[in-house]
């Protein structure tokens, strides 16, 4: 089930290599490199301060690195200034020209260009057509809401038919149904378009919903470049498996390097058994989890979510374990209540196994 | 129990709006009554009685001649101008400084935040204190005091207004929007001319203004500032004061007021377009 990538045929639309960036002996790049290939939805992913906003800005051309090169279809762009490169960017909180109103604010970069003027009538209406603006052209920005803002950042960038769109957090400033929404519209845009997002936000069920390629970044370095499934279900690092969803670890021992160990368990894996019938319910339950040793703990809290039930427990290590599976009714068998003890395991080849850091 | 609380709710209120409405009016009187005396007093036909003695444009037409007061009026209006462009000129970019002001790749909120006090302490100390110490260091560099020593020192009290004004509408505005310029291929000027000058200009006119009517309405830094030579209308008419009240300048006034009417009418009109 992993998204395509034609990396593996097409040479990369964007090269990054060796980028090195630092504001006053503050490190913010470490060696950055990465491709990014025609067509693909790209996110950069971590904790603010990680650099992802920084590199966006090299890209763009609104910053110089320090050292590095970034090549595009193959030529070298670093020195290039931001209207010499065919890549456009929307802001976070949109950053629209408020004296102006929409058709000015689209027309900006078309104008600058020295596009002739049919022209940009014409790209005018085919953006307000295909962000579904038709009679906002003459309204002022400052009267807009949120979504309808967010909607020509997005067409002021698009309009000058960029090969490259970056997004900047575009959707932060939203409120989480209207995030919802654009996510979808963002990535509708972006295969019709057949164009290259690359998404920076730091927040992670957003990237997964996304992206086709996620790069986990923090304190300036890669951690990890992969699919939403290779980042969620595989991932390399213990960063990594803390940053993105939720995590449990397990502190062992390697049995032949006898090196500390974490093995961590997604909280949907753990399979959560009353105490006092284990055997029962081990025997026909299917036997997921077969070869694996039984933790002991108690139930010290339990939390509704409507969709989800999450089951926290101590085991006798006092090491907290999250558990959460589908509500099925107060009345199911994987039903818990604070205080019963319990035992756990997690399904078979569920768990990843990572250095301990 | 409802039926008379509903009986004495309107009456209350209807009570309250009243003394609210008099009171109000009361204010209005006291604020604009002496205007309004001095107005009609510069139409009346007596150089010294307070009763009515019919109506005359006499005052106006002796202003008019009176080259003494029409000097000091050009005087006036020069130093203001001059002051107030300079100080808009100087503190907008002293403003535009401050706002790009960094330590150590950082925005560097102490060091505004110092320089702001500093600026208010300016504005908000005693006119005198001020006219003094410019007055004792005019002297001290040998600057005679006249046309020059009364410039520098309109500027001086204009500069802390235009700086703070300037400063407040750029930190209003998102430093993104330069950057989106930029990235839809805008060269610098081009940025300076289409986004950064549209959008903080009505701050750069409203200090102007502001910096103008300060500089005609000072009396106390000026009185010690300027030298025999270069009279200024505040000046000139505190010392015709001292000879008794002279008709002409309740119309030299009914016209400043009239002009600061007019004026305050386009700024008012102007500053709402903007929004």
């Amino acid at each position: 089930m992993h998204r395509k990538v034609n990396k593996d045929f097409s040479p990369p639309i964007l090269t990054i290599r060796n980028l090195f960036k630092s504001f006053s002996n503050n490190q913010i790049l470490k060696n950055i490199s990465l491709d990014i290939y025609k067509g693909e939805f790209l996110t950069l992913l971590g904790p603010s301060g990680c650099g992802k906003t920084t590199m966006l800005r090299i890209i763009a051309g609104l910053d110089q690195p320090d050292d590095g090169n970034i090549l595009f279809h193959g030529n070298d762009i670093t020195d290039l200034s931001p209207n010499q490169r065919k890549i456009n960017t929307v802001f976070q909180n949109y950053a629209l020209f408020p004296h102006m109103n929409v058709k000015e604010n689209l027309s900006f970069g078309p104008k600058m260009s020295k596009m002739p003027k049919r022209e940009i009538e014409k790209r005018i209406l085919e953006m307000l057509e295909l962000l579904k603006l038709n009679n906002y052209g003459n309204k002022r920005v400052t009267t807009l809401s949120g979504g309808e803002q967010q909607r020509v950042a997005l067409g002021r960038a698009l309009i000058n038919h960029p090969d490259v769109l970056l997004l900047d957090e575009p959707l932060s400033a939203l409120d989480y149904s209207l995030r919802l929404q654009m996510r979808f519209e963002l990535k509708y845009l972006q295969k019709k378009l057949g164009l290259t997002f690359i998404f920076v936000t730091h927040d992670q069920e957003e990237a997964l919903s996304v992206s086709d390629r996620i790069v986990v970044m923090r304190a300036g370095e890669i951690l990890q470049t992969g699919t939403p499934e290779d980042i969620y279900e595989r991932p390399t690092n213990i960063h990594v498996a803390k940053f993105i969803g939720q995590a449990n670890f397990f502190d062992q021992q390697d049995k032949e390097t006898s090196k500390n160990i974490k093995i961590m368990v997604r909280p949907e894996d753990i399979l959560l058994y009353h105490g006092e019938n284990l055997e029962t319910e081990t025997k026909t339950e299917t036997k997921a989890a077969d070869n694996h040793e039984y933790f002991k703990g108690q139930v010290v809290e339990t939390n509704y979510l409507g969709k989800l039930f999450e089951t926290l427990v101590v085991l006798e290590n006092n090491e907290k374990i999250l558990v959460s599976h589908f509500y099925e009714g107060a009345s199911c068998n994987n039903h818990f209540q604070i205080g019963e003890d319990v035992y756990l395991t997690w399904k078979k080849n569920s768990e990843v196994i990572l250095d301990d850091e | 129990m409802n039926a008379p609380s509903k009986n004495q709710m309107p009456s209350l209120s209807i009570r309250k709006h009243t003394i609210a409405f008099f009171s109000l009016l009361l204010l209005y009187i006291f604020l604009y009554m002496p205007l309004l005396v001095m107005v009609i007093f510069s139409f009346n036909n007596s150089r010294f009685s307070p009763t009515w003695k019919g109506f005359t444009f006499k005052w106006y037409q002796l202003l008019l001649e009176n080259s003494n007061i029409l000097e000091a009026s050009l005087n006036s209006l020069i130093i203001a101008l001059a002051s107030s462009t300079l100080a808009t000129l100087l503190g907008s970019i002293s403003a535009y400084a401050l706002y790009q002001h960094k330590h150590n790749g950082k925005s560097d909120t102490k060091t505004k935040n110092t320089i702001l006090s500093l600026m208010f302490i300016v504005m908000v100390s005693p006119d005198i204190a001020l006219a003094l110490a410019l007055f004792i260091f005019f002297n001290l560099i040998h600057i005679n005091l006249g046309f020059t020593s009364l410039l520098l020192s309109h500027i001086t009290f204009s500069l802390p207004y235009v700086i703070t004004l300037v400063y407040a509408r750029l930190k209003d505005f998102n430093k993104h929007i330069i950057d989106a310029a930029f990235d839809l291929g805008a060269t610098p000027f081009q940025t300076f001319t289409k986004i950064i000058w549209p959008l903080i200009a009505p701050a750069i006119i409203s200090s102007w203004f502001l910096a103008l009517t300060i500089s005609i309405d000072d009396v106390i830094v000026s009185f010690f500032v300027t030298g025999p030579d270069f009279e200024i209308l505040p000046i000139k008419i505190y010392s015709l004061l001292k000879l008794g009240i002279n008709p002409q300048i309740n119309a030299l006034m009914t016209i400043i007021f009239a002009i600061t009417l007019l004026s305050s009418i386009i700024y008012y009109r102007f500053t709402k377009e903007q929004d």
